[in-house]
């Protein structure tokens, strides 16, 4: 009887390790991955070029991102009738300014930047500090372990509800992303590559280059964002500070 | 002789007759003061959709520009043009064009430079928006729509452009008090982000000036009015979403818009026009009237299914106590289709004399109600509106007419059938 | 003499629940114009039903019947209408005048059947029987403001009124006092005499017989003399 007990207790707690060392470990990929994709404690700067092909129609828009751990100031370059906008993140807060506006506007993230790239796809991403993750699988892909990961918004006001993540157990970067609705559809596809190289406390560490958003009804529509020239760089507070975009 | 012998009829039994005039005059008060309440909100909502919420007697989109304009905006908004050849189409029909404007729609942020919420704006030139704040019809009509300082949006536009006019409730979501215009300058300065026909995030500054009402439940929380040229900046276009046309009298509508539309066919221009009761023009006017007329329908029924069966009981009930009377009138040579009208012109007569008594009585009631200022919002409507009642001439005569006409066939056809009887049978009845 | 009624083998029968009830068992009857004829005979011996049947108020079951050269038997209803409206009057024994209208407008109403007449000569016709019947200064009363007498008057005024060929009178006098039911006979028969309106009526009173042209005696349905 005795014996019993102890054999239930024990898979009761084998089985209560095995989920908080899933959910460490979910957490612990959501971290690394996000190093490469500008979520650092470092100041770091690089240009985006959105190219957006929708409806058969292509566009293309430069901005230069400068983020600094949780902040990110994003400023627009191309097209000339954009030049001098600025999106400033402030932790989970995002704001939209241009020269002409006597005060910045309070903007989600979610909303559409342009074609499929939500706003909050632009800046630097914090995904581990704004997602809960659960390790739903592991996958084979081109012979390497990849962790699928469903990450789940821990606040209302994130750019997306719900992400299906898959992480390389190698390189510890993202390779792909689903992001669904509260129902669980995906509405969006993405896929990352990683051929630009930083050096983060001195050790070269490949950094995002390219992620292809694609709409996931109409598969011709889509957005790929190439990142250039991703460099180490210290910011001054300042230009994270909202009360600095004022007239 | 006939209608005379008729009328004195109804003084053969009074108590009979008075219980089916109460009848008739309940009915006809019944469907005057229905009718009367269903004119009155059908003006103000067509007065609300026409010149207050800017979509004039006609509506002219794109073709296709109605559903798709918030998805490709470039290239469904009608460009300056484009707008001049619509203006050069319209001066076939210049003689019952009172005006022509144009408009802008869009949806966006509205921010406090804290917090921003959804809006829905509607961007309208002066001329449009001067005549239709101080419209005679909307002042007739529509007053209960308007809110205290709507008419000081003209003026306060002329002083600023950058005016805008919104909804109290929108105003109270991005923590700013109605009335507007007595806020400190720093809590009227407001920014609108949207969308831009690029594709393409953008926003304007812009001062609370206004309030107003949508008219409409649904979009009360998000209402904006503002000027033509300030949308415009904000979506970074110079073209109009779509063209108003206000007519002197809008009596053939349909026909207007229908030969309007057959002139941009022939000429293959891609432009359509709509009539502003189209649903998807005003759903809210063509919502709200499709209810009353659902519920006025139904009491009409009932009304007139009462007043029926009055009807029936009281001829029933006089062709019984008369049957020897009309076997005589057999006798000396009336045919039965004769007596049936003789009869029929009782109820006639009955109805006629309780529709005239009926009009005072929905007069008085009209005036009492109207006195009381009752107030409620219809279905759908954002604003509370006074419970008004009106006896309307023409709508008397029209009920006069429905109720003369359902009397009558009701007569006609229960003494036709009570006129079966054979003569000699008739003639022997006792009177029972 | 015309010919005014014919009636040949004329067999009516009304049905009581299951059963048949003969009222005439073959009636051969002729009135002529200007003939001032009463049919008598008991309670229940067919008087009124023969009266009902020669001023086209019923249909016989059987046989034929001629009123004024037409076959009636062969007439709608629309017909039959017309021919009483035309050629016969008819005075019943409850007066049957409509208690809404004055003397004047109960005698014109027979001609308000056809629109065939000019306002002026319906004046003319009406003012003409009233004095007839001599009611002139009674012509605004209504009948609840007259006696029996002068009910039956204005019964027979408006009987006169469209000139028929035949007046047909159905106990004229039994809810008169016999005084005033002679007087509306005197009445009836001077019309005889001197306007040649022919009279068939029915009674039961056999004090009238003297009083009269022609009598025919019905007994169960059947002409006894």
């Amino acid at each position: 009887m005795l014996k019993n007990i102890n054999y239930k207790i024990l898979i009761t707690i084998l089985v209560i390790s095995r989920l908080a060392w899933a959910d460490a470990l979910g957490e612990k990929l959501l971290k690394a991955s996000d190093r490469s994709r500008g979520g650092v404690e470092h100041g770091m700067t690089w240009d985006t070029e959105v190219t957006t092909i929708e409806n058969g129609e292509t566009s293309t828009r430069k901005f230069k991102v400068r983020a600094k751990g949780a902040n990110a100031n994003v400023e627009a370059l191309e097209p000339a009738r954009n030049k001098g906008e600025i999106y400033l993140f402030n932790d989970r807060t995002m704001w939209f300014f241009k020269p002409s506006l006597r005060k910045p506007v309070s903007i989600s993230s979610r909303q559409k930047l342009t074609g499929q790239a939500a706003n909050g796809d632009i800046a630097s991403t914090h995904y581990a500090r704004d997602y809960t993750p659960t390790v739903e699988k592991t996958e084979m892909i081109k012979g390497d372990k990849v962790y699928v990961l469903m990450l789940k918004a821990k606040a209302n006001n994130l750019t997306y509800d719900k992400i299906r993540y898959w992480i390389s157990d190698k390189t510890k970067r993202a390779i792909k992303a689903e992001f669904l609705t509260l129902q669980g559809e995906p509405f969006k596809r993405a896929t990352l590559e990683y051929d630009n190289k930083i050096n983060i406390d001195g050790k070269p560490t490949p950094f995002v280059s390219k992620m292809e958003i694609t709409d996931a009804k109409f598969e011709k529509n889509k957005s790929i964002l190439n990142y250039i020239n991703p460099r180490m760089e210290d910011h001054k507070e300042s230009i994270f500070n909202v009360n600095n975009l004022k007239r | 002789m006939m209608w005379r012998m008729a009328f004195r009829n109804l003084f053969r039994n009074k108590r009979r007759t008075m219980a089916t005039g109460a009848a008739v005059i309940a009915g006809f008060v019944g469907l005057i003061l229905l009718g009367g309440y269903i004119f009155y909100v059908e003006k103000g909502l067509r007065a609300n959709a026409v010149y207050l919420l800017n979509k004039g007697h006609i509506s002219i989109f794109k073709k296709e520009g109605l559903q798709k304009y918030a998805t490709k905006r470039s290239f469904y908004e009608i460009k300056p043009e484009e707008q001049k050849v619509i203006l050069e189409h319209l001066k076939k029909y210049e003689n019952n064009i009172e005006w022509t404007g144009h408009a802008i729609t869009g949806s966006g942020l509205i921010s406090n430079g804290e917090k921003s919420v959804p809006f829905m704006a509607t961007g309208v030139d002066l001329l449009t928006l001067e005549k239709s704040l101080n419209h005679p019809q909307v002042k007739k009509w529509a007053h209960d729509f308007l809110t205290k300082d709507a008419a000081d949006f003209v003026q306060a536009i002329k002083s600023d452009p950058l005016s805008i006019s919104i909804t109290a409730r929108l105003g109270e979501l991005i923590d700013r008090k109605t009335p507007f215009s007595q806020l400190p300058e720093e809590k009227r300065n407001v920014q609108l982000a949207g969308m831009d026909v690029y594709g393409d995030l953008n926003a304007v500054d812009a001062d609370l000036s206004t309030s107003y009402s949508t008219g409409s439940e649904l979009l009360e929380d998000a209402g904006m009015l503002a000027p033509y040229e300030l949308l415009q900046k904000l979506y970074n276009t110079d073209g109009a979403y779509y063209m108003m046309v206000y007519l002197k009298d809008d009596g053939h509508l349909s026909r207007t818009v229908a030969n309007l539309n057959h002139d941009f066919e022939k000429d293959n221009l891609p432009f359509q026009a709509y009539p502003f009761n189209d649903p998807a023009i005003s759903p809210n006017y063509v919502g709200s009237m499709g209810f009353l007329y659902a519920m006025a329908g139904f009491f009409v029924f009932l009304i007139c299914g009462a007043v029926a069966l009055s009807i029936v009981n009281s001829l029933t009930m006089g062709i019984l106590e008369r049957t020897r009377e009309i076997g005589t009138l057999r006798a000396i040579g009336f045919q039965p289709q004769q007596i049936s009208w003789m009869m029929t012109q009782e109820s006639l007569w009955l109805c006629f004399l309780s529709s005239l008594f009926g009009i005072v009585l929905a007069w008085m009631i009209s005036v009492v109600v109207n006195l009381a200022h009752f107030t409620f919002s219809p279905p759908g409507v954002a604003v509370a509106v006074q419970f008004r009642l009106s006896v309307n001439p023409t709508l008397a005569v029209m009920i006069t007419a429905l109720l003369l006409a359902l009397v009558g066939t009701t007569s006609f056809i229960v003494t036709r059938f009570k006129m079966k009887m054979k003569v000699v049978e008739l003639l022997s009845d006792s009177g029972a | 003499m015309e010919q005014l009624v014919k009636l040949t083998g004329v067999k009516k029968s009304y049905k009581l629940g299951q059963t048949l009830v003969p009222a005439l068992r073959g009636i051969n009857l002729e009135i002529h114009a200007g003939e001032f004829t009463s049919v008598i005979g008991a309670s229940g011996s067919g008087k009124s039903t023969l009266l009902n049947l020669a001023g086209c108020l019923d249909l016989p079951t059987e046989g034929s019947i001629q009123i004024a050269g037409q076959e009636v038997t062969r007439m709608n209803e629309s017909q039959q209408s017309d021919l009483r409206n035309e050629k016969i009057g008819f005075i019943f024994q409850s007066f049957n005048l409509i208690p809404v209208l004055n003397v004047w407008e109960n005698v014109e109403l027979p001609l308000l059947v056809k629109a065939k007449l000019s306002p002026d000569e319906r004046k003319s016709r009406v003012e003409s029987v009233i004095k007839a019947v001599g009611l002139e200064s009674f012509q605004h009363h209504k009948p609840d403001q007259l006696s029996g007498g002068q009910r039956q008057r204005v019964a027979i005024a408006r009987a006169l009124v469209t000139n028929p060929s035949l007046v047909l009178a159905d106990e004229p006098t039994a809810n008169l006092d016999s005084k005033t039911a002679h007087m509306i006979l005197d009445l009836m028969a001077d019309l005889n005499k001197k306007q040649n309106v022919t009279f068939l009526f029915c009674s039961h009173d056999e004090k009238l017989i003297g009083r009269v042209g022609r009598i025919v005696r019905i007994q169960d349905g059947v002409i006894v003399e």
